[in-house]
């Protein structure tokens, strides 16, 4: 499912619930996070942060997300030799995520990107979209009840 | 005579599998049970006759697998999602695993977190999430988990030889698997004349996931085989063995103990 199925708007109406679990686990006050805040630049978060991060989003939700799925999504239908090479991302890669995480700001994509920098470029708006798409893919499974 | 022999012969699946079935009847619960030693430890568990629940953090797929590889051997499984580290989350994890079993026997406590850089560059932060995840974990499983163990019971911890010895890098695991070999102690002692025995499992050097957070992998592996007797390697398995030697009946002497599982590496050099 592509990032542009969701709109800022409905990324906005779960932001509030968002932003607290956020700031619970990291200790910050939830006026800090915004939308555009990159988690670990503005957040100062810690892959050990992103851990507890999903945790609280999945309880509070009621979703499951799978680990590494946000870099996974960001790939597509890219195959691993298309999106990086020797660790940096490619031009096709680059494209690919611009369009995948096109509520990060432009200016934030550099190149050459490193593969294990892309969760600097996670905003806490990037954690809504990834909440509905599971939401929606959660309910794309259930069985249908007559 | 011969017809006897016979007999035994078509039955000896079937009296192999009984003979196995050392811990049939009993119900354990596994904290990390969905990879690496937890994962080892619940399907030996499991293969031992056990009804296994598991507690994991956020290996949906893996926890899944497990419970399915458990139910092939006919034993019941769950899988319950939970942070060991924050006691509401370890409250409402028991409340699912009542929801399933009235009791339980045997819990280990396995999860574990880390962060691998030198002590200069830790923060509280970091000591608060090593120490919560390993070492305070095994408290507030106790503290759940104790109420149900009716027939007694059996707590093991996980830990590591970085509890006493000084690891690159891995300064705050250590010291919370200092502090979980120690706090395995006290409970030893509060829980002993309730029929409860708490012992540690501290395991050498093993090639999981985990270790492959480690930027020295290949050098903490090759310098583990060159100084292990028992050696080169330690599997997952090895662990599992020693959590289920500490599970049986025979071991109900067997009180705050720390059993080395290293194959030597610790006596050597």
């Amino acid at each position: 499912m592509s990032n542009n199925a969701i709109t800022h708007e409905e990324a906005m109406a779960i932001f509030p619930k968002v932003a607290e679990l956020m700031a619970d686990a990291l200790g910050r006050d939830v006026e800090e996070v915004k939308p555009e805040s990159s988690l670990i630049d503005d957040l100062g978060a810690e892959s050990i942060d992103f851990l507890d991060i999903i945790f609280r989003l999945e309880r509070g939700f009621k979703v499951k997300i799978p680990r590494g799925k946000i870099v996974e999504e960001a790939r597509g239908d890219l195959s691993e030799a298309e999106f990086e090479k020797a660790g940096v991302v490619t031009d096709a890669g680059l494209q690919r995520l611009k369009q995948f995480l096109n509520e990060v700001p432009a200016e934030r994509f550099q190149s050459p990107l490193h593969v294990s920098d892309l969760p600097r470029l996670f905003t806490a708006e990037t954690f809504c979209r990834m909440v509905i798409r599971e939401q929606r893919a959660a309910q794309a499974q259930a069985p249908q009840t007559a | 005579m011969s017809s006897a022999c016979d007999g035994l012969f078509i039955l000896w699946p079937f009296l192999k599998l009984i003979m196995t079935q050392t811990l049939a009847g009993n119900i354990a619960l596994i904290t990390g049970g969905a990879r690496g030693i937890g994962r080892a430890i619940a399907l030996k568990l499991g293969r031992a006759g056990c009804d296994v629940a598991i507690i994991y953090h956020n290996s949906h797929a893996e926890a899944a697998a497990v419970c399915a590889e458990l139910g092939k051997l006919g034993r019941r499984a769950l899988a319950i999602q939970a942070d060991v580290s924050e006691p509401e989350s370890v409250q409402e994890a028991f409340q699912t695993f009542r929801a399933q079993f009235d009791r339980v026997d045997f819990v280990v406590s396995n999860a574990a977190i880390g962060v691998l850089r030198p002590a200069m560059e830790l923060s509280r932060k970091h000591w608060r999430r090593c120490l919560e995840t390993n070492a305070l974990a095994l408290n507030l499983l106790a503290q759940e988990a104790v109420p149900l163990m009716t027939r007694g019971g059996r707590i093991l911890g996980i830990s590591s030889l970085g509890a006493s010895r000084a690891i690159p890098q891995y300064a705050f695991i250590g010291a919370s698997k200092a502090a979980l070999e120690s706090l395995a102690r006290s409970l030893a002692q509060e829980l002993g004349p309730r029929g409860i025995r708490v012992n540690i499992v501290s395991a050498g050097v093993v090639d999981t996931d985990a270790l492959k957070y480690f930027p020295n992998r290949e050098e903490l592996l090759a310098g583990y085989a060159a100084r292990t007797p028992a050696g080169p390697t330690l599997s997952v398995d090895d662990v599992a063995a020693a959590a289920y030697l500490l599970c049986l009946p025979e071991a109900n002497m067997i009180n705050g103990h720390t059993l080395v599982v290293d194959g030597g590496y610790c006596i050597s050099g």
